[in-house]
């Protein structure tokens, strides 16, 4: 990161804590105060089955966003998921693969993070974070706190980021499996066997 | 919003000064309505008591029109021309020339974007610095344009009722003694164009690259957070550039415009939160370090 504002820089931003927060071989990176968390819903199962425009409906009945203060926590339960968002905002240049995996001090109490690890080159906004209590007691998520960690590889090659899924995210995002063209094609109800007869 | 909020908080300045008025400004009202009447008997009131009941109008419409102008003039103060801007996207929404009577003495918001634009020179935010030159010659386009809809004197051409001529030219004697009263109450949080301007270009290049602009980062061991008025200054300059050069690139220029201003919406009010966190936390760290 050397300060220049290119589409080839390593931007993370704000680093609150320099000397804290940047190590020799990853960056440390805090939780942001928004989430989304999983409702109780009256349908059994997330169908993916359905049309798109459904999909997208049960998605938004099946999940809520909201933000806490700053100086409140989030208190995450054995078992549960929450996605929330790093506090910081960046882009990654097209010439860096990043990986996003959770801190030695949460994953002692058993805080799972980002189950959904790589950040591909040309990505800007902030990362969504699959936060995961797999512990046995209740763990209090506080906004700010150093949360997870970032690894950057070198890749090779021109490919430019193509992510119109998720666009300059400020928070964390809502799945965009319905958008994913492939689900129709799979989850069409096929007769098996109908041919050879 | 936040342009918004600084006229909230500058009504209590309006009335602050409308409570100091002096018992002159009132005497020459009442005399230029009763000299009104006396020159033209025929468009002044039926009775002697209705006199009256024309001095108060008078009154009211003037201290109605001061009480929303000394408020914008805050507003500017405060958040520069990001204020001037806000103010009249506001006005898009409504009748620019509205008649004050019709609109229980609220003024005209011709009358107030009038107002708005000449405190942008007052308080020296014209030109627009602080962007690049190419940029700024935009802007100047972009403002010249917004302030030439302010400057179309309505309420003498459209109602020549003599009563609001006479409370707003009123308006207009008091002005200097409003900027004068600002500039002594306002010391503290005016926000000065050299220190606007100098935090602005930094943050319209973030805007640019799609980041929020929350600072200038040119030394990421050392980042320097953006003021509040700078980011949403920044933001403001940004809309303008690019709605220029999007209706020139594309036919179907609204979506494009709505599209990439959500983004551009988001990514400030990302800035405003973060630029805050770093000036509280260095404030925490050096409190724990000292």
């Amino acid at each position: 990161m050397s300060g220049d504002l290119s589409e080839n820089s390593l931007v993370i931003s704000p680093i609150l804590d320099w000397e804290k927060q940047v190590g020799i071989a990853s960056i440390d990176v805090r939780l942001g105060n928004e989430f989304i968390t999983f409702r109780t819903s009256s349908f059994p199962f997330m169908d993916l089955q359905k049309e798109p425009a459904k999909i997208e409906q049960n998605i938004y009945r099946y999940q809520r966003k909201f933000r806490i203060d700053y100086g409140e926590s989030l208190v995450l339960h054995p078992g549960e998921l929450v996605l929330g968002a790093t506090f910081e905002y960046m882009q990654i240049p097209n010439d860096l693969l990043c990986y996003v995996i959770g801190r030695s001090s949460w994953g002692r109490l058993g805080l799972t993070v980002a189950t959904a690890t790589v950040v591909e080159p040309g990505f800007r906004g902030c990362i969504t974070l699959e936060l995961v209590n797999s512990g046995v007691v209740p763990i209090a998520l506080v906004p700010g706190c150093r949360i997870a960690q970032l690894v950057f590889h070198p890749v090779r090659g021109a490919a430019r980021y193509k992510g119109k899924k998720y666009t300059c995210p400020t928070g964390p995002d809502f799945s965009k499996i319905h958008l994913d063209k492939e689900m129709v094609f799979w989850a069409q109800p096929r007769n098996v066997g109908s041919e050879t007869e | 919003m936040h342009a918004a909020l600084g006229h909230e908080i500058g009504h209590v300045l309006s009335k602050e000064y409308l409570a100091s008025q002096q018992q002159k400004d009132y005497v020459q009202l009442a005399n230029e309505v009763l000299q009104w009447i006396a020159q033209d008997p025929a468009s002044g009131p039926a009775t002697e008591g209705g006199a009256e009941e024309y001095f108060t109008m008078c009154c009211d419409l003037r201290n109605a029109a001061i009480n929303e102008i000394v408020a914008d003039l805050y507003a500017i103060q405060c958040f520069g021309p990001a204020a001037f801007f806000s103010l009249h996207e506001m006005a898009q929404q409504y009748a620019m020339d509205e008649s004050p009577i019709e609109a229980r003495f609220y003024p005209p918001w011709r009358l107030r974007l009038r107002y708005a634009a000449r405190a942008l020179s007052e308080y020296s935010y014209l030109p627009i610095r602080g962007v690049d030159d190419r940029d700024a010659e935009v802007l100047a386009a972009e403002v010249a344009r917004l302030t030439s809809e302010a400057e179309d004197t309505t309420y003498d051409n459209e109602w020549s009722q003599n009563v609001i001529t006479i409370a707003y030219q009123s308006v207009e004697r008091s002005i200097s003694s409003i900027h004068q009263f600002l500039r002594e109450k306002v010391v503290s949080t005016a926000v000065s164009p050299e220190m606007l301007y100098g935090q602005t270009r930094a943050l319209v290049d973030r805007l640019l690259q799609q980041l929020p602009p929350c600072g200038n980062e040119t030394d990421p061991t050392s980042p320097k957070p953006a003021t509040l008025p700078a980011i949403l200054n920044a933001a403001w300059f940004y809309r303008l550039l690019r709605i220029s050069k999007i209706k020139q690139e594309t036919a179907d220029w609204q979506k494009e415009y709505l599209d990439e201003m959500e983004i551009v919406q988001r990514l400030t009010l990302r800035a405003i939160e973060t630029s805050y966190w770093q000036k509280e936390f260095r404030n925490a760290q050096t409190r724990i370090h000292n």
